[in-house]
């Protein structure tokens, strides 16, 4: 048994030198009388930019049984990071880009298991080994700052939430007919049909706005996220599996990769978008189909796009045959093994479309994950 | 006690060592940092040269038309069609790229306003001119944000981020005194010179200036201050018509006696490949900015009419003949041509069916009519074109002019003989029913239209639609293409393009863009936005 325990104090050396400086080019930049002239463009700076400082506090515990065949070890970090140093986004009226700015005081705490077992049934020899984190993040002080950004999606950094936590609206049903239409409440500019996304009237005006309408919807990282690991051997055969996932995450996918006919039918359909709304089936999952700017009500921002990111992938699987020694030695080879091995088998998770649930989010403008099915043969002289 | 006071000594004089007099801001040795950069001759030029290459862009000046009744856009994205169509929101990144793209030029300017005392050895000359020309373009760039947005945040210094969280907007009214106090310092003092020669040409004249101011002024419809600046371009400056209407857009005649201020560019460095977006699929292109009808609809018969009017001769099944020359050299329609560069006519057919430019196909024009204003026959690979784009001439000084006179009262013969019949004459008008002047009644509208011809997808539609207050008119209801004859998806045989919508009350202005409220509670929104 171990018992670890550390704190320290630590700067930041995450970013560039001179950041607090505007670098100046000289480049060929505009044509005066047909010959090309030099121009000089400023970098954004941050003049007033100060050291980011991190607090960093761990404790752990090791722990050995049975002759060191199963170890445990448990750990608890706490680090608060004190004038942390983001790409923060800043007014276009600012005029000079995006510099580095001292964002404020965010904390970073979780905890880590990991576990690993060997032992024997007969002549098998088993091994097994898992782990699992969390780590939760939290802005602590920002002097009142908020900071939202984003295009497809968008985030918010502010005092007592996650670090670029999403921010839109949140819905609350479908308009299910006239009379509901009627009495809203609707967006600012859209008069909603029957079958529409209905939107929380936050401030309760009458009128869903950006201004005074959107909620915090938790953060975009991974949760619990774990891997398993599970092996043995017999008599020259092997096999070994490793499973790996996320307990708890949200995923905001946007665009063409959700939507039914996005930017006038320029994305594909999913069978998910069957279930749509019509007077016979208000409980559907998907609003009524729209097309075009009838789609606007529909297509905003709202949690009605955020999805369960949380999935279990058998990431790889491996089988192979060793050759006995004694064969071997009569053709001149010390090793032979032969295996087969495939990755990304299996994958359990409930996001709509059959999106790889690592994807950031976004326009899902990405490639799946490709599943990968190889045979080998290893020889050793 | 002497060994103390020595290792007293010995300590004051280490800790001495310790704060020595090196700065602690020291500028990098690989690179030039704003430090020391202005310390140095050529500074402030470097800065000046960037904040051109700020004012405009070359897809800005094109897809301008594409918000009005003049053109229309089937790109959905990144690009004005939602602004066309009413359908924008706060959110919309074309908004957002206009708004920021002028802030960053302002940026620009400021950084030379404020730092141009730290350049050593500028001569006063020198000083005048390059403040006088970052003046005029501070003051363009105000002008295109005002008028969209209305109020809008107003400053003249280099701004903090936290000033950039907090700054409020300025009244309309209070900015537009601020940049003509600034135009008529820079235009009394003379900063300017007439006229640039040799590697300099392309900067901002004296001329340039009052023109600047002028749109500012006829935006504002303060007419006879309106009257006395374009008349004074008109009086005293070098500036005259080019002789041939066509050729005033050719890459043989940049920088031609009418332009009075143009977007430089040259082929490979300084170039733009919006040619692509605009040709036929004849010519390479895929035309997804394309004129209507309702432009086509506005050049006047050879003897000087509407088509409309009674005794135009205008006849809806030859709609190409005996029109306004002009309309043969902006829009590609069936049986025009574009003249390729070994001197042979390459024709256009666009009815449904023809062929790759035939109306209907994917790659061809969403209106049946294709762009051939600024054709560039000697274009490079990818259509990349260095032909310099126009942004102010002086045909549009004429017309300010004309349009001040009919308000003022003041249009007669004389002064349209100095303005109108100098446009239609160049055009390549010979009736006399068209030169001649037509009679103080409607002749405000007479101008508009031959304004509207005259400018045609050079980008000033828009701003035009926004100080006569007929958005709600003309950007209403269905824009439409050519005449097929149809009857499913026509009205009256016109190919129905894209329905619109426009509320005075809310689109006569752009909503101040989402992303800058977010970051900046002071910012308040447009109204019905």
């Amino acid at each position: 048994m171990k018992l670890r325990g550390s704190w320290g104090l630590v700067g930041n050396n995450r970013i560039d030198n001179y950041k607090y400086m505007s670098a100046v080019s000289v480049k060929p930049t505009y044509v005066f009388g047909n010959n090309v002239v030099n121009g000089a463009h400023f970098n954004a700076a941050n003049s007033d930019m100060r050291w980011e400082t991190i607090g960093m506090f761990d404790i752990g515990l090791d722990l050995g049984f049975l002759d060191n065949a199963l170890n445990l070890t448990f750990d608890f970090f706490n680090n608060t990071t004190y004038d942390i140093l983001m790409e923060l986004p800043v007014p276009g009226l600012y005029g000079g880009g995006r510099p580095i700015q001292n964002a404020g005081k965010v904390r970073n705490r979780g905890w880590e298991i990991s576990a690993n077992y060997r032992f024997n049934t007969g002549r098998v020899n088993h091994f097994v080994s898992g782990n699992i984190s969390d780590t939760r993040n939290k802005v602590l002080d920002t002097k009142g700052t908020i900071w939202i950004e984003g295009s497809d999606v968008n985030t918010i950094i502010r005092e007592g939430y996650p670090v670029r936590a999403y921010y839109a609206y949140r819905w609350d049903g479908y308009f299910q007919n006239d009379a509901e239409v009627a009495a809203g409440p609707h967006l600012d500019g859209i008069t909603p049909k029957p079958g529409d996304i209905r939107y929380l009237d936050k401030n309760g005006d009458g009128t869903i706005k950006e201004d005074d309408d959107r909620f915090v919807l938790g953060d975009r990282f991974p949760h619990y996220t774990y891997g398993f690991n599970y092996g043995f051997n017999w008599n020259g055969f092997d096999f070994s599996m490793f499973w790996q996932g996320v307990g708890q995450r949200r995923v905001w996918l946007r665009g063409e990769s959700v939507e039914a006919f996005h930017n006038n039918n320029e994305g594909p359909l999913f069978d998910f978008h069957l279930d749509h709304w019509t007077p016979n089936n208000p409980n559907a999952t998907y609003p009524r189909l729209t097309v075009g700017s009838e789609s606007a009500n529909n297509a905003v921002k709202s949690d009605f796009w955020i999805q369960d990111g949380s999935y279990l992938r058998l990431k790889n699987l491996q089988i192979g045959y060793t050759f006995p020694a004694r064969w071997m030695n009569k053709i001149a080879v010390k090793n032979l093994r032969v295996y087969a091995s495939g990755q990304n088998l299996l994958t359990i998770s409930n996001l709509k479309g059959g999106w790889d649930p690592e994807t950031s989010d976004g326009g899902g403008r990405i490639y799946p994950v490709s599943r990968v099915f190889s045979v080998g043969v290893n020889v050793k002289f | 006690m002497k060994p103390i006071i020595l290792k007293t000594a010995l300590c004051l004089l280490l800790a001495g060592f310790a704060v020595s007099c090196v700065e602690l801001d020291t500028p990098p040795y690989d690179g030039e940092t704003d430090l020391t950069y202005w310390e140095k001759p050529g500074a402030s030029l470097n800065v000046l040269n960037s904040c051109y290459s700020n004012l405009y862009s070359a897809e800005e000046v094109f897809y301008a038309d594409a918000m009005t009744d003049n053109a229309y856009t089937k790109a959905t994205t990144n690009l004005p069609q939602a602004i066309g169509n009413g359908s924008y929101s706060p959110d919309d990144p074309y908004v957002k790229s206009v708004w920021d793209f002028r802030y960053s030029g302002i940026r620009l300017c400021n950084q030379l306003t404020e730092n141009i005392d730290k350049e050593p050895g500028l001569s006063t000359e020198l000083y005048n001119r390059y403040l006088g020309e970052v003046k005029v373009i501070r003051a363009f760039l105000y002008f295109e944000l005002y008028s969209r947005f209305g109020d809008i945040p107003y400053y003249t210094h280099v701004i903090s981020i936290a000033e950039s969280q907090e700054i409020r907007r300025t009244p309309k009214s209070e900015i537009v005194e601020n940049l003509l106090v600034e135009l008529n310092e820079v235009i009394n003092n003379n900063y300017l010179p007439s006229s640039y020669s040799g590697s300099d040409v392309g900067r901002i004249t004296r001329w340039a200036a009052m023109a600047v101011k002028a749109r500012i002024l006829l935006f504002e419809s303060r007419w006879s201050e309106l009257k006395e600046v374009t008349g004074r371009i008109v009086a005293e400056s070098p500036h005259k018509l080019f002789p041939d209407y066509a050729g005033l857009f050719e890459l043989a005649n940049e920088n031609n006696e009418e332009v009075i201020l143009g977007l430089q560019q040259i082929y490979p460095d300084i170039a733009n490949s919006k040619q692509y977006e605009f040709l036929p699929p004849s010519l390479g292109g895929y035309a997804q900015l394309a004129p209507l009808q309702e432009l086509v609809d506005n050049y006047i018969t050879l003897n000087g009419k509407a088509i409309t009017e009674t005794g135009s001769g205008y006849d809806k099944n030859n709609p190409f003949v005996n029109r306004d020359p002009r309309l043969q050299a902006t829009i590609a329609y069936t049986g025009n041509s574009y003249t390729l560069a070994d001197g042979s006519r390459h024709v256009i057919n666009c009815e449904p069916g023809s062929g790759e430019d035939g109306y209907g196909l994917s790659n061809s024009s969403p209106t049946g009519y294709y762009i051939k204003k600024y054709w560039d026959k000697e274009y490079r690979g990818n259509l990349q074109s260095g032909l310099n784009i126009i942004l102010i001439r002086y045909a549009d000084v004429l017309l300010m002019h004309a349009e001040a006179l009919a308000e003022l009262g003041e249009m007669n013969e004389a002064a349209w003989n100095n303005t109108i019949y100098l446009l239609r004459e160049r055009a390549g008008f010979t009736d006399p029913e068209a030169l001649k002047f037509p009679g103080a009644a409607g002749i405000a509208e007479v101008i508009r239209r031959e304004r509207r011809s005259e400018l045609a997808l050079e980008g000033l539609r828009l701003k035009d639609i926004q100080r006569l207050k007929i958005g709600s008119t003309v950007l209403n209801g269905w824009c439409h293409g050519l005449y097929t004859g149809e009857v499913v998806g026509t009205d009256d045989g016109y190919v129905r393009v894209e329905q619109r919508t426009f509320t005075e009350n809310k689109h006569s202005l752009w909503p101040i863009p989402q992303n800058d409220r977010n970051l900046n509670s002071n910012l308040t929104q447009n109204p019905n936005w």
